[in-house]
């Protein structure tokens, strides 16, 4: 579903390789972890694979389509990808409800975006807190608020970037729940860089990478 | 939830900075009203009154560019207009500016012929017109009474020659009501001006066509060197006066309105570089660049909008408040049109939405790699 090839990102005109040469496969409805020491590139690939930056060489492809050939990213965005992040980003003007329609606005074709956001947050266990604000909901439940915002435009992919990174064991434990049960639901393709081993361990494979390079796991074993 | 909704409260999370940017727009949109409604008011006001008097067509020095035009001889261009075809009457007028009392500000006094049409408009409240062309009495608007707190048998001194009040009139035209009224003999006598009026009136018969009008216009070229025949609006509009308030009511459109586009300039750049970590995130959410410049062209133009309804009544108020003070009395009948405070409100949109515009775009190309790393 996902295949990236010789994969590069440079940064200060090539001083700095956050990637260099990465290949990996993703296959549909996998659950994969991307681990490795901190500045080893595992938000930069997860930004490439998410279209939110350009590669400095090699390509990916979605369905065997390269990106290069995407003709509106924000749609593919849109409708493919939804994005958790470790710090949660919520806009802190607008209620769970409010930040779950997020994706939806400015679309004025989309009529049952409320009743989706509301199924959502019921599944997210947040029937009760719609109209708080995040500044009045605790770390797992923002991030479960995310995590509906995430699924609002049923994308085929989630890309979580440490979803648990800023969570006590307890709430960690209840947003990856969340995430693994989505992923039954949907059929999820999820791709989560993490630095917890137990974590990892949930997931069906670990991509491991180190400098910029992946050190094991790029392929699914047979 | 939709973008207008996302960007209102978008403007209300900090509303110190968006109170401030309202009330900047909203002076300059005051300004801009007040200003313009003026200068037209005061060009109706001069029309109403000539329209009111009847008056065709108004014989006066070329190229006269005073506040009032220049005084002239009447005995040396009336005979070749009262042969003129369809002219009915031929009627002299001096109108001087004059401090008539200490304590109340220069007041307008009209030398007006005796038994011409000019008086016919004119509804007399109590007293009597003067009853000769030489009688040394004075007829006085309702405003003026008012200002002057003058009452008939009270006396007015004029340029040194005192004299009593015996009528009190009122006039449809503002200009009028504010003003002292005499024969004309006796205003040119206390003036030194005798024999000389500045603007000849000439009212035409029933019959007279456009035609007619611009007929007599070309005789007075041809047969008057140095005079010029023209309507009241034409008068009016050439008016010193006129010209300049109106001179200065578009420079404030221009000065405003370039202020009021720069303030929301430099606040929706200020509110975007804050932003910067929630645009990348939009992106990030599929949101197109599109959306992006619709949301902060959005915010401007509230702002603007907002700041354009404050400002027309802050604007009105200001014009009533003007109204009010003494030395302006009397000469000033603001005019606000529906479509003039329509157009304003539109300004004050198209400002929003230009000053929005650079900002807008800027936000629409945030990388959202880079912004979402900031922290
Ligand atoms: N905009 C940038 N300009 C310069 N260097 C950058 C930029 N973004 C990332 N880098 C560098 O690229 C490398 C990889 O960064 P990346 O954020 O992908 O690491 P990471 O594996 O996610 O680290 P962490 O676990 O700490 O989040 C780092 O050395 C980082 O300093
Ligand atoms: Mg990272």
């Amino acid at each position: 579903m996902l295949r990236t090839h010789n994969l590069a990102l440079h940064f200060d005109e090539g001083r700095t390789k956050a990637l260099d040469g990465v290949d990996i496969e993703i296959f549909e409805g996998e659950f994969v972890a991307i681990t490795g020491p901190s500045g080893c590139g595992k938000s930069s690939l997860l930004n490439l694979i998410g279209t939110l930056d350009n590669p400095t060489k090699g390509e990916l492809f979605f369905c065997n389509q390269p990106y290069s050939a995407l003709q509106d990213l924000s749609e593919f965005r849109r409708e493919q990808i939804g994005f958790v992040f470790q710090s949660f980003h919520l806009i802190p003007t607008l209620t769970t409800l409010g930040n779950v329609l997020v994706p939806t606005i400015g679309r004025s074709s989309d009529h049952n975006a409320i009743d989706r956001a509301s199924d959502l947050l019921k599944l997210m266990g947040l029937e009760s807190r719609l109209n708080h604000f995040p500044g009045q909901l605790s770390g797992g439940e923002r991030q479960r608020v995310a995590i509906a915002r995430a699924l609002i435009n049923d994308p085929a992919f989630i890309l979580a970037d440490e979803p648990t990174g800023s969570l006590d064991s307890t709430n960690a434990t209840h947003v990856l729940d969340v995430i693994a049960n989505m992923r039954l639901k949907k059929s999820l393709t999820i791709v989560m860089v993490t630095h917890d081993p137990v974590v990892a361990a949930k997931a069906d494979r670990e991509i491991c990478m180190c400098d910029g390079k992946v050190i094991s796991g790029s392929r699914r074993n047979p | 939830m939709n973008l207008l909704r996302f960007a209102y409260d978008n403007l209300t999370r900090r509303p110190a900075r968006t109170t401030l940017t309202m009330t900047a727009i909203s002076l300059g949109i005051a300004a801009i009203v007040a200003l313009t409604a003026i200068a037209w008011g005061f060009e109706a006001s001069w029309q109403k009154a000539n329209d009111a008097r009847g008056t065709d067509l108004i014989v006066t020095r070329l190229a006269s560019e005073n506040t009032m035009p220049s005084p002239f001889i009447a005995e040396k261009v009336r005979p070749a207009l009262v042969n003129l075809p369809h002219v009915r009457q031929v009627v002299g007028l001096l109108s001087e500016m004059l401090t008539v009392s200490y304590d109340a500000p220069p007041m307008f006094v009209f030398g007006w012929e005796f038994n011409s049409y000019l008086w016919e408009h004119l509804q007399l409240l109590e007293g009597r017109w003067p009853e000769s062309r030489n009688e040394p009495v004075i007829v006085i608007g309702t405003l003026a009474a008012e200002l002057l707190h003058k009452k008939t048998g009270d006396m007015i001194e004029i340029e040194g020659v005192e004299m009593p009040v015996v009528g009190i009139f009122q006039s449809s035209a503002l200009v009028e009501n504010g003003a002292l009224i005499l024969t004309l003999q006796l205003v040119q006598q206390i003036t030194d001006k005798t024999g000389k009026v500045n603007v000849l009136n000439l009212q035409l018969d029933s019959s007279a066509s456009d035609s007619d009008i611009a007929n007599i216009k070309q005789q007075v070229r041809d047969t008057l060197p140095g005079y010029t025949a023209i309507t009241s609006g034409e008068l009016v509009s050439q008016n010193a006066v006129v010209r300049i308030s109106k001179a200065m009511s578009n420079a404030t459109i221009l000065i405003a309105s370039l202020v009021g586009a720069l303030v929301v300039f430099n606040t929706m750049l200020m509110s975007i570089s804050e932003r910067t970590r929630e645009i990348g995130l939009l992106l990030a959410l599929g949101w197109h660049p599109r959306t992006v410049i619709k949301l902060i062209v959005s915010e401007s133009a509230m702002l603007t909008f907002a700041g354009g309804i404050i400002g027309i009544i802050l604007g009105v108020l200001l014009t009533r408040g003007l109204e009010h003070i003494e030395l302006m009395r009397g000469k000033i009948d603001a005019v606000f049109s529906f479509p003039f405070l329509l157009g304003v409100l539109a300004l004050s949109i198209v400002l929003g939405i230009f000053g929005g515009l650079y900002p807008a775009i800027k936000a629409a190309r945030t990388r959202p790699s880079q912004a979402l790393r900031q922290e």
